[in-house]
């Protein structure tokens, strides 16, 4: 049996795994036709939203838009992995070893696996993105376009491996004391490290309004590779993406050992036996934020609002707006964790429900008060519009407990892909409804904004928790 | 205390457990036996409310909702433990949620009957099976329920764990607790078990005290040869011993 096809069997149980977790009450049979279905469906969402980058991109090639659509796709990539790519550090996969396979063997049988997750998203870029530079820009400028776009693909898997090895143990597994600290830290630097290509292709998004000359910087990744193409050859910007490429493809291969390396999980010493009774809410919310916490890919999630908050901090509305699409990624995470569990102890919907939601509360208010006090910092004057949309938050919070109570579906933003889109419209709808009404009656008439959008918002939690509670009934 | 009455459990349209009828009293162990995916677990799990079922199941006379569940320690056949966190968060979660009182007293205890001191701050996924396995088993006793519920209870348990846990069910239910468990030691569900059910391809095939089985099953052997004689299973183990 080639490495390949056992590849495609690890690949076809993980999928299982993460699928039949969530959804007890199927067929077994049923959840095995389903897998790949779903998984397929979720493959195409995620590859026409990132097709449709180099799309537009190759209209509009000019070396900002080349190199800055490189970042973004190094983002997307090391931000899917993520999701993913715990999953294999942490899986043992035993049985390889038992079977006559090297070391080697099983390394390139865990990354072919994990490739296999991402097989049509990493295939298509690459197809269509040449395509679409041969097609209006160049055939050189699709030549380039293909090892830029291979470049981002390699560096991204290494990247991720490399920051999943470094972090993982020590988000996970360190407990107590000042290890909590530690941990804390850790995870910040990991969301940081995560996120990092998401700050520089913002930054870089920046640059031409600022009317910033890029001569001089032909040599630095992906600029040197914004200029071969579109189509502004110059020897060091060649030789400099050639450099990249191999350096890409080295770390690439340097990468497979580590795949197989396994995570050493040390143990702590009790100091005394001392248990803290909490009340039921708050026993919740401490679970969540230790479980959560302890997830290297959803961790960053917690941390995305907080981010997205402070980058767009100079407007408060528009800083607001981000933090909410940012807080959908949290509830789809938060509201999915461990929910089986709560079944077999006293927890009535409302209860647990007033737990995932104060977790989201307490993320949506932190990154608000953080946007507020850099706005302060940089002189900006205050403005209560973040605070007034504290209603929809809960609103949307309810609302997604309500949904997650009926189908009860547990994923990570990768393999759940469609179920987000499900949960992000409706959501969406909620967050931007108050703000929207806001600034309409607010331009109509003299009636402040603000508690326009907080009244809109209190009439939103009121409706949704009246569903809830009928639908309960 | 338990009542059970046309217990159906469908996988899809696979029948896990069909039409089962059971009583559980104050002061009893009840023993469920039967062969691997006869339907033991599935009725276990749709007690506690893991699986959906048709039929009627009471405690004290009244259906279980949520309130009920804080009168039920379960013990799942599989791990059903929050692997990222330590047992000390886990107690920490579980007596959050059942309110429970003096839980340090309670978790001192259990955690010194286990041996377990020295795990209390690692995270679970690291324990060895028979050490999360008493984690499980302590987080079911933690609120010393009226009923307890264990699915293959001494899996991975060394003797000294499992001498504990039998000490600690006989204790239960002779102050008046119930006990219903899964089990495929037949010892063990001869020496404890005030009630057996056996169950083969989810139904209920015999019940009642070892005696009551002895007659029915007419042979004055051992559990193990009434379960077999029981299950049909007898004269398959005689067939494949002739081949062999």
């Amino acid at each position: 049996m080639k490495l390949w096809d056992i590849s495609k069997i690890i690949y076809r149980e993980i999928l299982f795994k993460s699928i039949v977790e969530t959804t007890v009450r199927k067929k077994p049979e049923d959840i095995v036709k389903s897998v790949n279905s779903y998984m397929w469906l979720n493959k195409i969402v995620v590859t026409v939203f990132i097709c449709a980058m180099p799309i537009y991109v190759a209209l509009n090639p000019s070396i900002f838009n080349c190199s800055i659509f490189l970042v973004y796709l190094l983002f997307m990539f090391v931000f899917f992995f993520l999701q993913i790519v715990t999953s294999f550090v942490s899986h043992s996969f035993d049985f390889l070893y038992l079977l006559p396979l090297s070391q080697r063997d099983i390394s390139k049988i865990r990354m072919l696996t994990f490739l296999r997750i991402f097989d049509l998203p990493l295939l298509a870029v690459v197809l269509v993105s040449p395509l679409a530079f041969g097609l209006f820009v160049s055939p050189l400028s699709a030549l380039w376009t293909l090892l830029g776009v291979i470049t981002a693909e390699l560096l991204a898997v290494a990247i991720v491996f490399r920051l999943a090895r470094f972090f993982y143990s020590k988000i996970a597994y360190s407990t107590g004391g000042w290890k909590t600290l530690l941990r804390m830290f850790y995870m910040i630097a990991w969301s940081v490290s995560a996120f990092g290509f998401y700050f520089i292709a913002v930054f870089m998004t920046e640059l031409p309004k600022i009317h910033v000359d890029l001569r001089g910087w032909d040599f630095v990744f992906p600029i040197c590779f914004g200029y071969v193409m579109s189509g502004s050859l110059n020897s060091l910007a060649l030789a400099s993406s050639l450099a990249y490429l191999i350096f890409a493809v080295v770390l690439f291969n340097r990468t497979l050992p580590i795949v197989n390396e396994r995570v050493v999980i040390t143990t702590a010493r009790t100091t005394s036996i001392s248990i803290k009774r909490t009340h039921p809410i708050f026993g919740i919310l401490k679970k969540d934020l230790k479980l959560i916490s302890r997830s290297p890919a959803h961790s960053m999630l917690l941390l995305f609002p907080i981010i997205e908050g402070l980058i767009f901090v100079k407007d408060a509305i528009y800083s607001t707006s981000m933090i909410m699409i940012a807080i959908v990624l949290v509830v789809f995470v938060a509201y999915g964790v461990e929910r089986e569990y709560t079944k077999i102890l006293p927890i009535d919907f409302w209860t647990l429900t007033a737990g995932k939601t104060l977790l989201l509360v307490v993320v949506y208010v932190t990154s608000v008060v953080c946007a507020t006090v850099v706005r302060s910092l940089i002189g900006v004057s205050f403005s209560p519009v973040g605070f007034a949309q504290i209603p929809s938050v809960v609103a949307m919070g309810v609302f997604v407990a309500l949904i997650y109570d009926r189908l009860g579906v547990k994923r990570d933003i990768y393999t759940g892909m469609c179920f987000l889109i499900l949960i992000l419209i409706p959501c969406l709808i909620l967050a931007y409804t108050p703000l929207v009404v806001g600034l309409i009656v607010g331009m109509v008439t003299n009636v402040n904004p603000i508690v326009t959008s907080f009244v809109i918002g209190l009439i939103e939690l009121l409706t949704i928790v009246a569903i809830a509670e009928f639908s309960h009934n | 205390m338990l009542t059970i009455n046309n217990l159906t459990v469908k996988y899809g349209d696979k029948i896990a457990v069909g039409s089962i009828s059971l009583k559980v009293r104050e002061g009893e162990v009840f023993g469920l036996l039967g062969p691997n995916g006869a339907g033991k677990t599935s009725t276990l799990k749709a007690i506690v409310g893991l699986v959906p079922y048709q039929g009627e199941i009471r405690l004290f006379g009244k259906p279980i909702d949520v309130k009920a569940k804080n009168l039920i320690g379960y013990v799942p056949e599989e791990f059903m433990l929050l692997e990222s966190l330590t047992p000390k968060e886990f107690f920490e979660f579980i007596a959050s949620v059942r309110r429970i009182e003096n839980v340090n007293d309670r978790v001192e205890k259990l955690v010194k009957a286990f041996g377990i001191k020295q795990y209390l701050e690692t995270p679970i996924t690291a324990l060895s099976m028979g050490t999360k396995q008493k984690v499980t088993i302590i987080s079911a006793l933690l609120h010393d329920p009226p009923l307890l519920i264990l699915d293959e209870p001494l899996n991975g348990l060394d003797a000294k764990s499992s001498k504990i846990l039998k000490e600690i069910i006989a204790k239960h239910v002779k102050r008046g607790g119930a006990v219903i468990f899964s089990t495929h030691i037949m010892e063990i569900a001869e020496k404890l078990c005030d009630e057996i059910a056996v169950i083969n391809h989810g139904k209920m095939i015999a019940k009642g005290s070892i005696e009551e089985l002895r007659e029915i099953a007419l042979t004055d052997g051992s559990l193990e040869e009434i379960f077999l004689k029981l299950t049909g299973q007898m004269e398959e183990i005689d067939e494949i011993l002739r081949v062999l």
